[in-house]
Formats: structure tokens, C-alpha cells, sequence
């Protein structure tokens, strides 16, 4: 019941895209036009880079450590039991992750498409989804994002291109800090906590070929998700402007709302995003349940991951149903997504200077000796 | 305080511990994996148990303490 090692960079580059990009897809242009106005894109680039730089950290702990994980090679670094600590709140964290997920794709498809259904069902056929692909391989995983992205970048593309032409670049000036500067940091931390899916590569770096392909992966991982990131944000704000877009929810269904392909083949594209937007929820909540189970079967030395997969679903539907309402809901993301930027940016930023410090160490004293 | 979706929890826990019961025990036995085994037969019952004390508890609050 091991995993072979067959995963491919491309199948890695795939599996971090289709991980990125999921629900925050809707919200995005709100969260970063609340905090840079009418530099919404260049909050978003920065919170690009600031994710860029905790998965340069990640990849690069990988590729030192390419048979281990982060649970595993944590207890190397810092200690057994301090480890054990640390990966028990990055268990946590991607336990929450996956359930917020959960319930943000509940309350879209309950608001937007079903109404009549119950937001327990939906969220329930989401997480059994989740549950029952799990319970495959690593290998299957990688097969299973490899397919879809295709699927999932093609239509956002077709619908910020056609959005385009009603455009407006005056509502993009001033480019640089349209706001004040901490009103920007923080929009910066936000949209930089779209990006922790991103944190699976340390579970793919074991399973790659060639791990050392992982820093490639991951550039254009980061760089395809975030170009389509900022992409959706600019044609979101040229065309409703900051102030129009502070009035709604989700300013990228309102986009292929609006949007119409020429010559009246279609009038408006949202029931067409939405469709790709399930698809890249799943893909992102695959790998959330994927990693949380992946890493309990690490922490706990077990040699295969299946059982967890239906034990931890109670769990993480309990915490999807806890927000009382949207409101709530998009609060509780926010504070966990800018929580969670210590466990993906800060945590594996001290491993990595305390693993140089610990091979610098050991060079110096095998120098020392001989 | 009402938990509105507490019946889909005590539901969702007890299908879930039982078809861990029912597939993964008998998949680990064939597998020969005693330790895999034996952690699925324990969480299995553990998802049965929590159904169970759920559905106890909310009766007992909405019976005898509500």
C-alpha cells in the first residue's frame, strides 16, 4: 500500500494549480478592492509574491528532505515531541481549511443555484465526494488535477478575455497604494491565504521522479494560478470599478453574469463558470482532505491512509457547519486564512534556518575532525 | 444553544463508522496489515459511539434541560 514514485513535475505544477485555485476565486476582487481600492491588482500581486516566497521555503525544506514530508522531516529539525506539536497544528489547520471550503462552496451553490436544497446536503455531497476520491493513491490524485485543469483554466480565461471589451482602465488609477498602506498589508495577508493550498507540495515532493523538478513546479505553479488571480481582479475592477464592487459578494460570478460571447451564442456565462468553479472547489478540497489524512497517517506511523478518510468527515462537517451565516463565514476565513500564514510562510521559514544551521554545523565539525 | 444540523452529524458519524466496520477491517485483514486493523476497528466504533452520544446527549438537553 505504498506510493510509488511516478508523479511528474508537470503532474506537480497541475496539482498545485488546480489546489490554488478554488473557492476564493468568487470573493477575491472584494477582498482586494476593500483594501487597495484601485490598486486591488497590485494588492493582489503583492500577496502573490508573499505567497511565492512560503512555498520557495516549503519546496525548498522538500528537496533537502525528498523522502519526508513536513510532519516527518519537522521531527528531524526541531525534535520528536516539538514536531509532533507543530504537525498536529498544521493537522488542525488543514482540518479547518477543508471544512471552511466545504461550507463556502455550500453557501455559493445554496445563493446562486439551488436554492430549495438544504446547505447540509450540499455540503455533505461535497465532503463524501472528497472522502470517497481519497481513498486512492497519491498517484490517482495526481491523475485526477491533471484532468481537470484544463477544464478549470480554459473558461475563467474565455471569460475575463470577452469581459474585457467593456473595460474601463480610468477605474484601475491610481495602479500603486489607491489606499493606505495598512488597509493594503492586510488585503495583502488576505489574498496571500488564497494561496496555502499550495502547501501540498510537501506532500508531492516524496512522490516526484525527480524532487529536485520541485522548485520548477512550484514556479509555475504559483505563476499560472496567480496570473489567473490577477487577471480575474483587473477585469473585475475595470469593468464594475471599486466602488461598484465594495456592493457585492462575489464580483467574479457577477463578471460571467455580465459577460456574453459574440453573436448571441450566449447571453451571460455564470451557470458555465459555475459549473468549472465546482470542479476547481473540488480539486482544492481533494487536496485539503487529501494532506490532512495524508499527514494523520504520517503522525501516527500507519501505513496507509484509507480508514481516516471516513473517520475525519463527521469532524470536518461539524466545523463547516459552525459559521452562523455568510457573514460569519467570510470573518472566520479571513481570520483563519491570516492564522494560517504563520503554519504555511513562518513555520517552514524557521525549519529551513534551523536545517542550515544544523548541516552547517555538521560540515564544520566533520572538518573539524578530519 | 440549537444545533440545527446535529441530526446529519449523529447520521453522517454513524455511516461512516459503520462502513469502516464494514470495508476497511475486512480489506486490512486481507491485506494482513494487524496495526491498520486494529486502528479501524477502534475509530470505526468511535464514529458509532459519537453518533450515539450525540444523539443521548440532545435528547437528554431537549427533554429534560430545555
Amino acid at each position: 500500500m505504498g506510493d510509488p514514485k511516478e508523479i511528474t513535475t508537470l503532474q506537480a505544477t497541475t496539482i498545485l494549480i488546480s489546489t490554488i485555485i478554488g473557492v476564493g476565486v468568487l470573493p477575491l476582487p472584494l477582498f482586494a478592492v476593500r483594501a487597495g481600492e484601485t490598486s486591488a491588482p497590485f494588492v493582489t500581486l503583492t500577496g502573490m509574491f508573499l505567497a511565492a516566497i512560503g512555498l520557495v521555503f516549503i519546496t525548498s525544506l522538500g528537496i533537502r528532505h525528498p523522502q519526508k514530508t513536513i510532519i516527518t522531516y519537522s521531527q528531524d529539525i526541531i525534535g520528536k515531541w516539538l514536531g509532533r506539536i507543530f504537525s498536529i497544528l498544521v493537522i488542525i489547520f488543514f482540518l479547518i481549511l477543508t471544512s471552511l471550503t466545504a461550507r463556502e462552496f455550500g453557501a455559493v451553490v445554496v445563493t446562486g443555484v439551488l436554492r430549495e436544497t438544504p446547505l447540509e446536503v450540499t455540503v455533505i455531497v461535497m465532503l463524501l465526494l472528497a472522502s470517497i476520491s481519497c481513498r486512492n493513491n497519491i498517484n490517482v490524485f495526481a491523475y485526477i488535477h491533471n484532468l481537470y485543469v484544463p477544464m478549470i483554466l480554459a473558461p475563467v480565461l474565455i471569460v475575463v478575455a470577452f469581459s474585457l471589451k467593456n473595460a474601463n482602465p480610468l477605474y484601475l488609477r491610481p495602479i500603486f497604494f489607491g489606499s493606505d498602506l495598512w488597509n493594503m498589508a492586510g488585503g495583502m495577508l488576505t489574498v496571500a491565504a488564497l494561496f496555502q493550498g499550495s502547501f501540498i507540495i510537501t506532500m508531492i515532493i516524496p512522490s516526484m521522479k525527480s524532487p529536485k523538478k520541485a522548485i520548477k513546479a512550484s514556479f509555475w505553479g504559483i505563476l499560472i494560478s496567480g496570473g489567473l488571480y490577477l487577471l480575474i481582479v483587473i477585469a473585475t475592477v475595470a469593468i464594475f470599478g471599486p466602488e461598484e464592487i465594495k456592493q457585492i459578494f462575489w464580483p467574479t460570478l457577477e463578471l460571467a453574469r455580465t459577460t456574453a460571447i459574440p453573436g448571441n451564442i450566449l447571453q451571460r456565462l455564470d451557470i458555465i463558470f459555475l459549473a468549472v468553479w465546482v470542479l476547481a472547489v473540488f480539486t482544492t478540497l481533494f487536496s485539503s482532505y487529501f494532506f490532512t489524512i495524508h499527514s494523520i497517517k504520517e503522525l501516527f506511523r500507519l501505513k496507509d491512509h484509507k480508514v481516516l478518510s471516513y473517520f475525519i468527515l463527521p469532524c470536518v462537517f461539524f466545523l463547516a457547519m459552525a459559521p452562523q451565516n455568510i457573514l460569519h463565514m467570510y470573518e472566520i476565513i479571513q481570520f483563519i486564512g491570516r492564522i494560517g500564514l504563520l503554519i504555511t510562510i513562518l513555520y517552514p521559514a524557521v525549519l529551513l534556518l534551523m536545517d542550515f544551521l544544523k548541516s552547517w554545523r555538521r560540515k564544520r565539525n566533520v572538518a573539524k575532525s578530519s | 444553544m440549537y444545533i440545527g444540523y446535529l441530526n446529519y452529524v449523529i447520521i453522517i458519524c454513524w455511516v461512516t463508522g459503520g462502513l469502516i466496520l464494514l470495508t476497511d477491517v475486512k480489506a486490512y485483514n486481507n491485506a494482513s496489515l494487524k496495526k491498520e486493523q486494529k486502528v479501524s476497528k477502534i475509530l470505526g466504533w468511535v464514529n458509532i459511539s459519537i453518533g450515539f452520544g450525540l444523539m443521548t446527549a440532545d435528547f437528554i438537553y431537549s427533554h429534560f434541560m430545555w
